[in-house]
């Protein structure tokens, strides 16, 4: 039950913030946050080493404003749509960016659906899900050893309930470093 | 008109049994079964099913298992116990006229005698409007299969009244989800919800249980691993066999009729598509090759070829392959724009699956030489519907509000069902097993 308060209480996060900025965002969990500003401090190190002045201010707002975007790690899907929303174009980019700096990286896209349909149908769809992110992180630059997928369509639901909101929230591709 | 008494009784009535069921052994799972009756059998048989005569403190009644077994059919309508005026055990004690102004038709009595250490079951099913007993049996038992006994007595009698098969004595295979402890079992159980025993237990997502043809094995997808891979496990020894043809997701196993090969879902090639799984030689042989999801492969009961769950026209419809390389071909046309998880009936005449229409996803049943299709369930998140051996029952999960429910349904339209429900766990994905003769 505790879970599922936390669970809610994300997802209201998550509305409102996709209410206000235009897109569906939710926080990562803790995991994945120690790791990102790990490797955030340390690209920030390198690029102040070579930049003077004024530049490196702008490079550091870029820099933050990169890590921002890679802190959205859950990537949402219209019902039975695999197909990647315009709003986290940028979010996308920023993870692939990251990637194509970090060619040792790896990362594990987690495909999700709500719980309408078959069991088995939504495994399949999950997957192609996880396909579609893969697609576009390949576009920018990430290489393919670097991306893996796993499917678990309905089986393992970040929201209970039936509830329009409740499935959006599910129908999710989850990017876990 | 006189007293009628088995018309009344159940189409408002639910009856509600809460039953207290432990497994035994170290692994036993003490979670509670809760099991309904809902009713309302219009053109149900007519029967009284009369307390048998038992020995003293006895452990089981079996003319209420008898009872509840007959109607769940949903073919017959037993007479409520505190309606009959005489309780006979044997023949000579069958006031016919009584049963007759009852309106009952068929009367079943019976006694269990101690013979020794063995227990010794007798029944009588007798034609109250003839004044004659069709059959008579004796069946002798220990004392923990009793219950089996009582299944037994309702497909003698299912059979000799409709001249099919019973199949109360089966089993049913399902899926549970603590969500609390975030356990999932696999559990086989009578198909009455008796005798609960769960056969996996694991912290990871379960799901996909498939009997094999003898009732042996249960074929199941198990993320145990991380990722979903295929097992087949030996009920008796436990012994397990993991299957993955490759990268992906591995899924979706069925049994072929002889009980040599799987059929599953792999998307090895970067797509799902269907293959065969040779359990005798670990041969494979892909089945579909088409860039749309194929999955949900279920043998036609001929094994000569599949039925399976295809989105290559745009939205999810039921194909049909032959095993010979010939397309496939599509089986649901105008039932809506979602039609999946179709299973034969064992005759190979229909398909039950689940199919999206009015509110949401509910079970439909697709007669296949006229192509006539209606819902059984009126639900939004109905899955995983299967057939009875014998054809006439459905059963399938439901899920309303949050509760998750088994269901078990006649095919014929009349509106019995009996529904199992588990606490605060989820349980879903019943798989109807074989009967075993």
């Amino acid at each position: 039950m505790k879970d599922y308060l936390v669970f809610s209480l994300l997802g209201i996060l998550a509305l409102c913030l996709g209410g206000c900025g235009g897109s569906n965002l939710k926080t990562s969990s803790s995991k994945g946050l120690v790791t990102h500003t790990k490797s955030g401090e340390a690209a920030l190190s390198n690029v102040s080493s070579i930049a003077v002045g004024e530049s490196s201010t702008i490079a550091a707002q870029e820099i933050k404003k990169q890590e921002d975007l890679r802190r959205v790690t859950v990537i949402y899907f219209d019902y039975d749509s695999s197909t990647v929303r315009l709003d986290f174009k940028d979010v996308l980019a920023a993870h692939a960016g990251y990637l194509v700096d970090n060619p040792s990286k790896h990362l594990v896209l987690e495909g999700h659906t709500d719980q309408r349909g078959t069991r088995e149908y939504n495994l399949a769809l999950g997957e192609r899900r996880g396909q579609a992110v893969r697609r576009q992180l390949l576009i920018l630059g990430a290489s393919q050893s670097q991306i893996d997928i796993v499917s678990f369509g309905e089986e393992r639901p970040d929201v209970f309930g039936q509830t329009e909101e409740e499935f959006s929230l599910n129908r999710r591709v989850e990017i876990v470093y | 008109m006189f007293l009628n008494p088995h018309e009344s009784k159940w189409p408002i009535l639910t009856l509600v049994c809460v039953l207290l069921l432990f497994v035994a052994g170290p692994s036993a799972s003490a979670e509670e079964l809760r099991i309904e009756i809902d009713g309302g059998a219009i053109k149900a048989l007519p029967i009284a099913i009369v307390p048998f005569a038992l020995p003293a403190n006895f452990p089981q009644d079996l003319a209420k298992i008898i009872e509840s077994d007959l109607s769940m059919s949903g073919k017959f309508s037993p007479m409520m116990r505190k309606h009959m005026i005489s309780t006979p055990s044997l023949l000579k004690e069958v006031n016919f006229k009584d049963w007759r102004l009852l309106g009952i038709e068929n009367l079943v009595i019976g006694r269990v005698d101690r013979d020794g250490s063995k227990l010794v079951v007798n029944f009588s099913l007798i034609d109250v409007y003839r004044g004659t007993e069709l059959l008579a049996r004796r069946i002798p038992v220990s004392i923990d299969q009793v219950r089996k006994a009582a299944h037994l007595v309702s497909d003698i009698v299912y059979a000799e009244l409709l001249g099919k098969r019973g199949d109360f004595g089966t089993k049913i295979a399902y899926v549970t989800l603590d969500r609390e402890g975030g356990e999932y079992q696999l559990v086989i159980a009578d198909l009455d919800g008796h005798d609960p025993r769960p056969i996996l237990k694991s912290p990871e997502p379960l799901l996909s249980p498939a009997w094999s043809p003898d009732g042996l094995s249960l074929a199941y997808v198990s993320f145990e691993d991380g990722r979903s891979a295929i097992f087949v496990q030996d009920l008796k020894t436990r012994a397990r066999r993991k299957i993955r043809l490759g990268g992906g997701i591995n899924g979706s196993p069925a049994f072929s009729p002889d009980g040599d090969r799987l059929v599953i879902t792999s998307s090895r090639d970067g797509n799902p598509d269907l293959f065969v799984y040779s359990l005798l030689d670990q041969s494979v042989k892909k089945i579909t090759a088409h860039p749309a999801i194929d999955t949900e492969g279920h043998w036609s009961p001929d094994g000569r070829g599949l039925v399976f769950t295809s989105d290559r026209s745009g939205g999810a419809q039921i194909y049909y392959v032959g095993l010979d390389g010939s397309s496939p071909r599509r089986v649901t046309f105008e039932m809506g724009d979602y039609n999946a998880n179709a299973e034969y009936s064992g005759d190979g005449q229909r398909l039950v699956m689940i199919s999206r229409g009015g509110r949401g996803h509910r079970v439909a049943v697709l007669n296949l030489a006229t192509g006539e299709s209606r819902f059984l369930s009126d639900s939004i998140l109905d899955e995983s519907p299967s057939f009875s051996p014998n054809g006439d029952m459905v059963i399938y999960s439901s899920k309303v509000k949050n509760v998750s429910r088994l269901i078990a349904v006649s095919t014929d339209g009349n509106m019995v069902a009996r529904k199992f429900t588990l606490g605060q766990s989820e349980i879903r994905e019943p798989a109807w097993g074989p009967r075993i003769d």
